[in-house]
């Protein structure tokens, strides 16, 4: 067969998507956006500053309610084993750090 | 004219970057069915391969802002449209596996019944479908997308070496595929 004769067969295979098939893209895209507006709004730093400011809110009002004047004389915290709670403390960030990273990854790949 | 097209994608793409989607319309109907022949000769079934190729618009919906105005925008889609393909086509690699003879047998007594009343371009794809991935997708960016072998090494990630040995296999097997199909009808085509 000769090369012209096969450069014209070829170029004869291209395939026709189906009808709707741009407005499926446009459709997928508009999608994506909404969800896109969604996971920011209850993004990882978003949910991390609101817990944040609500356990300072709570934990202040704690203490002004028990009316203790000075944080570190409050004996009961002294007696709390440092290092266990450290290592506990720790373990649980990189359990969630990986479970994140994780979900990161796969929505990635997805 | 392939300059020309380059300048017209550059147009549309500065419009999708200012917010314009009737311009990204524009630029899936300039490219969605080259694309899916591209698709569908790494994927081999149409209807995945036009879902990935949905997806691969998608994906470049939101990339575009990272496309750099150097290279054509062609070889850029190509290169997504491939690398995705090859990336589902890893996924199913173990289902296609696991189909069994007789399902071959029933596909190929569908096609002799279906070819019957086909016309030319329903013979040629069937034979592009039976070349191995790389054969069909060599020969389709080399002759239907008319790319040269440096373009091919952009967008497959092909050594030349290797884009020249599946050129020459895939001509030997297209013609080898097309003769088993059509038989004496080979003539009538040619």
């Amino acid at each position: 067969m000769k090369e012209e004769k096969l450069k014209e067969m070829i170029s004869k295979s291209t395939i026709e998507t189906s009808d709707d098939f741009i407005n499926k893209v446009m459709k997928g895209i508009e999608l994506q956006e909404e969800r896109k507006k969604q996971s920011i709004f209850w993004s990882f730093p978003v949910i991390l500053f609101v817990c944040s400011a609500l356990i300072l809110a709570i934990v202040g009002l704690l203490f002004y309610m028990l009316n203790i004047q000075n944080f570190m004389e409050y004996a009961t915290f002294n007696s709390i084993p440092k290092t266990p709670v450290f290592l506990l403390v720790i373990g649980v960030a990189f359990y969630y750090i990986n479970h994140i990273m994780r979900l990161h990854h796969n929505e990635k790949t997805i | 004219m392939k300059n020309s097209q380059t300048q017209r994608d550059y147009s549309l793409i500065r419009k999708v970057n200012d917010g314009d989607t009737s311009a990204f319309r524009q630029l899936i109907f300039a490219y969605k069915d080259v694309s899916l022949s591209l698709a569908i000769s790494i994927i081999k079934d149409p209807i995945v391969a036009e879902d990935v190729l949905q997806d691969v618009f998608i994906k470049v919906y939101h990339k575009l802002h990272t496309f750099k105005f150097k290279a054509s925008f062609a070889t850029w889609l190509y290169r997504i449209v491939v690398n995705t393909c090859y990336n589902e086509l890893k996924k199913k690699k173990h289902t296609i596996s696991l189909q069994n003879t007789t399902e071959t047998d029933a596909i190929l007594n569908y096609e002799k019944d279906y070819l019957k009343d086909a016309d030319h371009k329903k013979y040629i794809n069937l034979t592009l479908e039976k070349l191995k991935p790389d054969e069909a997708l060599v020969l389709r960016l080399f002759y239907l997308c008319e790319c040269k072998i440096k373009e091919i090494q952009d967008i497959t990630g092909f050594k030349s070496s290797k884009i020249k040995v599946d050129l020459h296999r895939g001509r030997e097997n297209f013609q080898f595929y097309l003769k088993q199909i059509l038989g004496d009808d080979l003539n009538n085509l040619l």
